[in-house]
């Protein structure tokens, strides 16, 4: 028997992460990388709950009991800022760091440095955005859409929401050049592009939307920015500008956004169906022609989001005709999902009982918006409490679902430790059952005439709002059984994960030990 | 660490290459918009 003993001079290279807080700080380790953005966008999660909390505290009854009302619009804007830039897009981005390159059998990332700084802008851009609700006049409190004029009256805060949502697409774009670059250039040899896993893809395609949509949104802020400071008056109209021109430019990053969320739920839902349903994905190469036509569809929709503004007929019959063609690539979809499940050897495990969950509610929340698309009807429905139910149930049990499946799904490989099955399932029928309880009665106070965006409401409005209020508490307290097992896994408090953690999972991140090696794929592998 | 991507010194040029031309044509892409909105006016 021989030992070999390496003596190559670039050993040092090869060795395990630095120790303390350099190693998080200056890493350009895809896994680390990939960690960060996870516990960032799992800390945001909180930050952003809490102040739905607030929000939905105040609404439990009629009156005002808690927060005044401007405190009450800041509250609204910035929940949904933290969660759209500050949680949900980070964890997608740490899915994507973590498991692209070993999807593809890449060692990394195409550019780790520029992926260390893709990260690192991120915590700079949120606590600017939080630094907001101490300043006078306080925080944004326009809602999330920064329409003007409305955004303008925003005290000093107004410059701070730029410029971090300038540094939170400059993340956002430097990531996903990453991202096209790894996918395009570093896959192993064999690796065809139609190998590779549906999440692989489907972030591949969020990369191109995210290109292409978050320029755009700094365009917006920055002729915000020199309509208020500089003199111009884009959307003035008493300078000749048009403050619908704001709403155009900003739905035209704002509608691909709700893509950019949902793909890459889509892609971690393609993966965990048919590993628990013991079957490969149905119409694999369907799935993937239905995601691109779904990212090309989202960027000819955004005027559906306006049709109150005053379009011409024309104008409402194309955004009418177009989103209800998204229909079409997503029922394939829907569809392919189910037809994996058929005749499938299916168990459940936490993972599959969120994607199964996913299936049911965001479907629903896909019919609510077939209802908004259809143009006389979305008049009666604008800036409803309907809206309110339509986007969360798309955006909680679609999104939030979809990262909470990929998170225990994955858990195991990134930690090296299974989750404790039990918390999981625990968490996973309240966070089912609460959600419902929370977003469903939106529906009924939307049709009955409840506005978004008030602190207060008539007297009819109260049971409705009490029962959401009592679930979204009932939701958040759930969320804290997910980080107790988090915390758990990392620690190492359970029973060891296997390398391949599930019955025959399908893709090159189960053939690597568990937990992941900090280095992986150092030598390519063969892909057959 | 970034050594391990760096390796191979044509992969790395080719991968600058596959970044520089996506900047590329999504800056033409919106300049030629721009040009448009110029030459023609908007609508």
């Amino acid at each position: 028997m021989s030992t070999v003993i390496d003596t190559h001079p670039d050993a040092h290279h090869h060795a395990g992460p630095a120790r303390g807080i350099m190693r998080w700080i200056t890493t350009t380790n895809h896994k680390d990388i990939g960690t960060l953005y996870l516990l960032f966008g799992l800390a945001m999660f909180f930050v952003g709950g809490g102040m739905a909390l607030i929000v939905r505290a105040e609404l439990f009854q009629p009156g005002l009991q808690f927060v005044d009302p401007h405190f009450f619009n800041q509250m609204t804007t910035m929940h949904a800022l933290i969660m759209v830039f500050g949680m949900i897009m980070p964890v997608f981005a740490g899915f994507a760091n973590w498991m692209i390159p070993l999807q593809i059998g890449a060692p990394d990332m195409a550019f780790p440095r520029l992926n260390n700084w893709s990260f690192w802008i991120l915590p700079f851009a949120g606590a600017m955005l939080l630094s907001t609700l101490f300043m006078p006049g306080g925080a944004p409190a326009s809602g999330w859409t920064m329409y003007p004029p409305l955004v303008l009256q925003t005290g000093d805060a107004l410059p701070f929401l730029i410029f971090s949502v300038h540094l939170l697409g400059i993340s956002s774009i430097l990531a996903s050049i990453n991202i096209i670059v790894t996918i395009l250039n570093m896959r192993a040899p064999g690796m065809t592009l139609l190998k590779m896993p549906l999440f692989t893809w489907t972030w591949l395609i969020t990369a191109y939307l995210l290109l292409l949509a978050m320029p755009v949104l700094a365009g917006a802020v920055t002729m915000l920015l020199t309509d208020q400071f500089f003199g111009t008056s884009f959307f003035d109209a008493a300078g000749g500008g048009d403050p619908v021109l704001f709403q155009h430019i900003f739905w035209f990053f704002g509608h691909p956004e709700v893509y950019i969320i949902i793909l890459p739920a889509f892609g971690i839902i393609s993966q965990v169906i048919p590993t628990f349903s013991r079957k490969p994905l149905f119409g694999y190469a369907a799935m993937v022609y239905a995601t691109a036509a779904i990212a090309f569809l989202s960027l000819i929709v955004w005027a559906h989001h306006m049709f109150t503004v005053g379009m011409p007929l024309a104008g409402q019959l194309f955004f009418m005709l177009t989103t209800m063609i998204i229909a079409v690539p997503t029922g394939v979809k829907i569809f392919n999902w189910t037809a994996t499940m058929w005749r499938g050897s299916l168990t459940f495990e936490t993972p599959m009982l969120f994607a199964i969950a996913f299936l049911f509610l965001f479907t629903l929340g896909g019919f609510s918006g077939l209802m908004m698309a259809i143009a006389p009807a979305d008049i009666q429905y604008h800036d409803s409490y309907f809206i309110v139910a339509h986007f969360h149930y798309v955006l909680v049990p679609g999104a939030v679902f979809g990262a909470l499946a990929g998170a225990y799904y994955w858990m195991p490989k990134m930690t090296g430790y299974m989750y404790d099955e039990k918390l999981g399932k625990l968490h996973f029928w309240l966070t089912t059952i609460f959600v419902n309880v929370t977003f469903f009665p939106q529906h009924f106070l939307g049709l009955a005439g409840m506005p978004r965006r008030i602190p207060d409401y008539a007297l009819q409005f109260t049971n409705f709002n009490a029962i959401s209020s009592i679930g979204a508490f009932g939701f958040g307290i759930a969320q804290l059984i997910f980080l107790w097992v988090v915390i758990k896994c990392i620690r190492g408090g359970g029973e060891r994960a296997t390398d391949k953690v599930w019955d025959e999972p399908a893709g090159l991140e189960w053939t690597v030990p568990s937990p992941a090696p900090y280095h992986t794929f150092e030598t390519p592998p063969e892909v057959k | 660490m970034a050594k391990l991507a760096a390796m191979d010194p044509q992969r790395r040029a080719r991968s600058i290459r596959i970044a520089l031309a996506h900047v590329a044509v999504v800056l033409l892409i919106y300049l030629a918009f721009i040009a448009k909105q110029a030459l023609f006016g908007g609508g």
